[in-house]
């Protein structure tokens, strides 16, 4: 099956497709001066000529519901829900914080991946991985570094920290002064930001899976500032 | 053999609608027939989604814009293959609404490689008086007042627009609803100033109504909005019950006044004698008539949309969809959003 | 619903005495002069709070301001449309948060893309977001006057030292004097 992946949660516009676990291509775009919602559909309809595959040959759409940028996240699902009702396939939303994880999915211990909110501080979520599964043991929030590696470090065992948040996350809090007596091992990915192939590779695992999503609820993860945070600071 | 039926022509154009507060996706056929006309708000799901509030945020555009595209299509007894072009608005309005609406529109104008057809807002309101009416002809002058907008529009033909007047401060029905609102009354006002004013005195209070003598078409109503909350504030300070009917029938026929004064005005310059009421505003009755009953002359001809399609709807992005698309009018798909 | 009273002047009068500037305007002309005379000394990453009842002026005074930013745009109440951006040199967005009701729905407008940018921010009915506003800013409180229509008291209270450096500037200009 042909799954198209849509990640518009970062400044980079990614598209991918897999098929059966295979990365076909996986197609971004950095573009100051456009937003992707200028971009999106022609790029989409670009990449589709260079494949040689057409829509009606695309089984599944798996989009990126955050977090990111809500801009960015509202345009690709919005986009991923006109294509997936025109065409009548299967649509499902994938957290990025999820597909990071999916990569690493080989490491065993306890994985975090980052992805960065605003300045100093962090999404993340922190997942158990065990032979090739993952299981949540925090569920995802906003913080920053101090309240996350306090979390983390009341695990035992290996520690990994990887996302698209790791190379600002090592510039902001200084770690090479601090890294050596911790467990706490940093992958800073030089791949990039965007995971479109990760999120349609995670998209046909779950439509083989029939974990499809509801069309007309899927929504884009929203965390904000939570309402204790904000209260206490009016205080 | 020569086929002498001739096929009828039948253009489905499914409209969408997200500028600012409201979700809404309709289909029209030849820009006139109105198959479904669906406003999230008002739609039955609205109480497990909490309020009938039409709500800024543009999550709720996330939320609504599918189930709503889907009614749209069911009340129409239609499929979604059954369109003809895809009609939508890139503005003005919110950024984050905006995207929502047009991000969905283009997908699906993309998949099933039809037409998309960018529609401004208030081109919309303009086309609302093209539905289940007949007989336009352009060139013809559109009044547009609604809470966002006040503007006087000439229409040379389809899709060649000239803002001949706008407001410099305050649209017309934001003083309708902050009025309401100072007054305790909750959103949205204008129906409710209406109302009060039903039973009060439109001499009772003389408000000013600035820019009324001005050599151009533009409107301003931020003076009179000061002057109506001036004289409340007085009132009660002084301790004096507030003549509350009395207060809204003056402001109103103050507003009105305005509105009719400066379209006539504009009508007369530009030797036009069609004028197109649009927005909101549009709906209130002592408006409607007022231009009708105070028109210059017999050959001046006035239109309005029933009231359901003066406030802010997708029917009239796809009636202007179609009488753009019939002028070869259309848009690619790095169409953007715009936010004035 | 959050209650639209003087917590934002709470917020500022406990630790910030200095700065404060009041000036009386006896029309809505000398009102967009004062503004005119501050958008002269604003620069891009400054952000001004306006607060005032309904009526007080806000938006005349952000005429000005605009004007005074050296923008040709017509400059119009944004209470449906929420920002209304100018351009200038530096692009100008100007905020009504009449309409906000929920705290959260200012996350829904990307507001960090606007207050921490390389533009000029104003914002009238700030009150609303008072946790979402940085440390450092520009309140400007108008004061309608029962006895006179045309009358408004303006008063300026500087939060931080380029914001204090500005009013200070702001006093010194002989027609504000005077």
């Amino acid at each position: 099956m042909n799954v198209l992946g849509i990640d518009t949660a970062t400044r980079v516009l990614n598209l991918a497709i897999v098929n059966n676990s295979e990365i076909v291509v996986d197609y971004k775009l950095n573009l100051s001066e456009k937003t992707h919602s200028a971009t999106i559909l022609p790029a989409l309809d670009g990449m589709l000529n260079l494949v040689g595959i057409e829509l009606k040959d695309i089984n599944g759409i798996a989009v990126s519901i955050g977090p990111g940028s809500f801009t960015g996240l509202r345009i690709g699902l919005a986009t991923a829900k006109g294509l997936a009702f025109a065409l009548s396939t299967p649509i499902v939303g994938v957290n990025s914080l999820e597909s990071y994880a999916y990569r690493w999915l080989s490491l065993s211990g306890i994985l975090c991946p980052l992805i960065e909110a605003r300045k100093g501080e962090y999404y993340f979520i922190v997942y158990y991985s065990e032979k090739n599964q993952l299981n949540v043991i925090k569920e995802y929030q906003c913080a920053g570094w101090d309240r996350i590696s306090q979390e983390l470090l009341k695990h035992k065992g290996n520690i990994f920290v990887f996302g698209e948040g790791v190379s600002s996350l090592l510039v902001n809090e200084k770690i090479k002064q601090y890294k050596k007596p911790t467990r706490i091992n940093f992958i800073a990915n030089k791949q990039g930001i965007a995971n479109a192939a990760q999120i349609a590779l995670l998209g046909e695992k779950k439509i083989l899976n029939q974990q499809v999503d509801d069309l007309d609820r899927l929504s884009p993860f929203y965390i904000s500032k939570s309402a204790a945070e904000i209260v206490k600071e009016k205080n | 053999m020569e086929n002498l039926n001739t096929k009828i022509e039948e253009i489905i154009i499914l409209g969408i609608e997200t500028s600012c507060d409201e979700t809404s996706v309709a289909v029209v056929k030849n820009g006139k027939y109105l198959l479904s006309n669906i406003i999230a708000s008002q739609m039955k799901f609205h109480q497990k989604y909490g309020g009938v509030v039409p709500e800024i945020a543009s999550r709720k555009h996330m939320e609504f814009i599918m189930i709503t595209c889907k009614e749209a299509l069911n009340k129409a007894g239609l499929k979604i293959n059954d369109i003809d072009a895809i009609a939508v608005v890139p503005g003005p309005g919110l950024k984050g609404s905006l995207l929502v609406g047009l991000s969905f529109a283009k997908a699906i104008a993309f998949a099933l490689k039809k037409p998309l057809i960018g529609v401004n807002h208030i081109e919309g309101h303009i086309y609302a008086n093209f539905l289940n009416q007949h007989n336009i002809k352009a060139p013809f002058i559109s009044l547009i007042v609604s809470g966002g907008h006040t503007s006087l529009i000439l229409v040379n033909r389809v899709g060649e627009y000239e803002v001949i007047g706008r407001t410099r401060d305050d649209a017309a029905g934001e003083v309708f609803d902050k009025i309401a609102k100072y007054l305790g009354y909750h959103y949205p006002g204008g129906p409710i100033i209406e109302k009060l004013a039903e039973t009060g005195k439109s001499d009772a209070i003389d408000f000013p109504r600035p820019l009324l003598n001005s050599k151009d078409f533009d409107f301003s109503f931020s003076g009179l909005k000061t002057s109506v909350i001036y004289f409340i504030m007085k009132e009660r300070d002084n301790g004096n019950q507030v003549h509350i009917n009395d207060v809204c029938a003056s402001f109103q026929k103050a507003i009105i006044d305005i509105l009719k004064y400066k379209t006539f005005a504009a009508a007369r310059y530009y030797n036009i004698s069609t004028i197109l009421l649009g927005g909101g505003v549009a709906a209130n009755e002592k408006l409607r008539r007022e231009f009708i009953e105070n028109k210059p002359n017999e050959n001046y001809k006035i239109c309005y949309p029933p009231k359901e399609l003066c406030t802010d709807n997708a029917a009239m992005v796809a009636s202007a969809g179609y009488f753009k698309m019939k002028q070869g009018i259309t848009d690619s798909y790095n169409l953007e959003v715009f936010t004035k | 619903m959050l209650a639209r009273d003087n917590t934002l002047n709470n917020k500022f009068f406990k630790n910030n005495d200095n700065g404060k500037f009041t000036f009386i305007s006896n029309n809505p002309e000398k009102t967009v002069c004062l503004g005119i005379e501050l958008g002269n000394l604003l620069q891009a990453g400054d952000l001004i709070a306006i607060n005032g009842a309904l009526g007080a002026g806000k938006t005349s005074l952000i005429k000005g301001i605009v004007k005074g930013l050296k923008s040709p745009d017509i400059v119009t109440s944004p209470t449906f449309s929420i920002i209304n951006e100018y351009s200038s040199t530096v692009p100008i967005f100007h905020f009504d948060l009449y309409r906000i009701n929920k705290l959260e729905d200012i996350e829904e407008l990307g507001y960090e893309e606007y207050f921490y940018s390389q533009g000029v921010t104003l914002i009238e009915w700030a009150e609303i977001i008072i946790s979402y506003l940085p440390e450092e800013l520009l309140l400007i409180n108008i004061y309608m006057d029962l006895n006179n229509i045309s009358t408004r008291k303006i008063s300026f209270e500087p939060k931080g030292e380029r914001y204090k450096k500005i009013v200070k500037e702001l006093k010194a200009i002989e027609c504000i004097r005077n």
